[in-house]
């Protein structure tokens, strides 16, 4: 099968390292592929449609996460392949300016996430709800987080709740320095509504904030 | 689901049983595999598992059967009735 290139993410050519080592997708090495001011994050890979395994997944997210401890990463939704670097190219000469506004949209700033679910022993979960409706208690709970998480955040979203057993599912778009001051806020959170489990995540990628989807011949 | 039996015999005028048969057990499959509640399952599995309610043994049997399911719902999706009735002017 035919190779391809494999992108993971979008970063200013300013900030592009000076080398990677960092192997991608079916372990090919990662390496950039400059558009005037900014640079694709690409690895050669077979041309097919990429099932969103465990395995692929954390290699694309751990690739991510490598190129965000040097700048600052506009993230790009997982399997995105194309046929060629001219062709990558050419999609990014299409959309540079989108893509020129999300990169600054999300400079110097991470994705926090927050989940909550319920606790599994009966007894907890009575205290916890002390005579609300899960409902009710969902509902407060939820406003409280995305409240007082909300104040210090750039942007807040509230996601899915995709469980029965979740409670709250958030997140938020946090400038950098303020991360501290974010995860001092989660730990009050997680005081004040113990025995609730809280799951406090990050720093990730701005998926949540930007929708990023290159089109390429893979799928 | 509910069939009207009366409205899908007035659309189909050969072999009506046939047809109202494969029309029933594409949506039968539909419910059976429903892709967004399989998403969602699968996602609650991998949560309940970060979360550490689920040992890896728990986690990993419980995908295994939720990616069958799947793989399942996918294929039924893929059974496209629209352009079999077309090809047989059932189609409007």
């Amino acid at each position: 099968m035919a190779l391809g290139e494999y992108v993971y993410c979008i970063i200013s050519s300013k900030d592009t390292p000076e080398e990677f080592n960092i192997k991608g997708i079916e372990g090919s090495p990662v390496y950039p592929l400059k558009y005037k001011l900014l640079t694709a994050i690409a690895s050669k890979a077979t041309m097919k449609e990429y099932k969103p395994t465990d395995e692929n997944v954390e290699i694309h997210k751990n690739v991510e996460l490598e190129v965000m401890k040097h700048c600052s990463v506009l993230p790009v939704a997982y399997g995105m392949v194309f046929k060629s670097s001219g062709i990558m190219r050419g999609t990014m000469k299409k959309v540079y300016p989108l893509l020129w506004r999300s990169l600054k949209k999300v400079e110097n700033k991470v994705e926090l996430g927050i989940k909550a679910v319920v606790p599994k022993e009966k007894k907890e979960l009575e205290k916890l709800l002390n005579g609300k409706s899960l409902d009710e208690f969902r509902k407060e709970c939820g406003t409280e987080f995305i409240g007082s998480l909300g104040e210090i955040a750039v942007s807040a979203k509230k996601d899915r709740l995709f469980s029965d057993k979740l409670i709250c599912n958030q997140s938020f778009l946090v400038e950098k320095d303020k991360v501290d001051a974010f995860t001092d806020k989660v730990g009050e959170l997680r005081n004040k509504f113990q025995p609730l489990k809280i799951q406090y995540t990050g720093p990730w990628p701005a998926h949540n904030f930007v929708n990023i989807r290159l089109m390429g011949g893979g799928r | 689901m509910v069939f009207v039996v009366d409205d899908l015999l007035y659309t189909l005028t050969l072999n009506p049983w046939i047809f109202l048969m494969d029309i029933i057990h594409t949506h039968a499959l539909k419910e059976m595999y429903p892709l967004d509640k399989i998403n969602d399952a699968i996602k609650e599995n991998r949560m309940l598992y970060e979360f550490g309610e689920l040992t890896t043994k728990e986690y990993e049997a419980i995908k295994i059967n939720l990616m069958q399911k799947l793989e399942m719902a996918k294929k039924v999706r893929e059974m496209n009735l629209a352009p079999r009735l077309d090809i047989l002017g059932f189609g409007g």
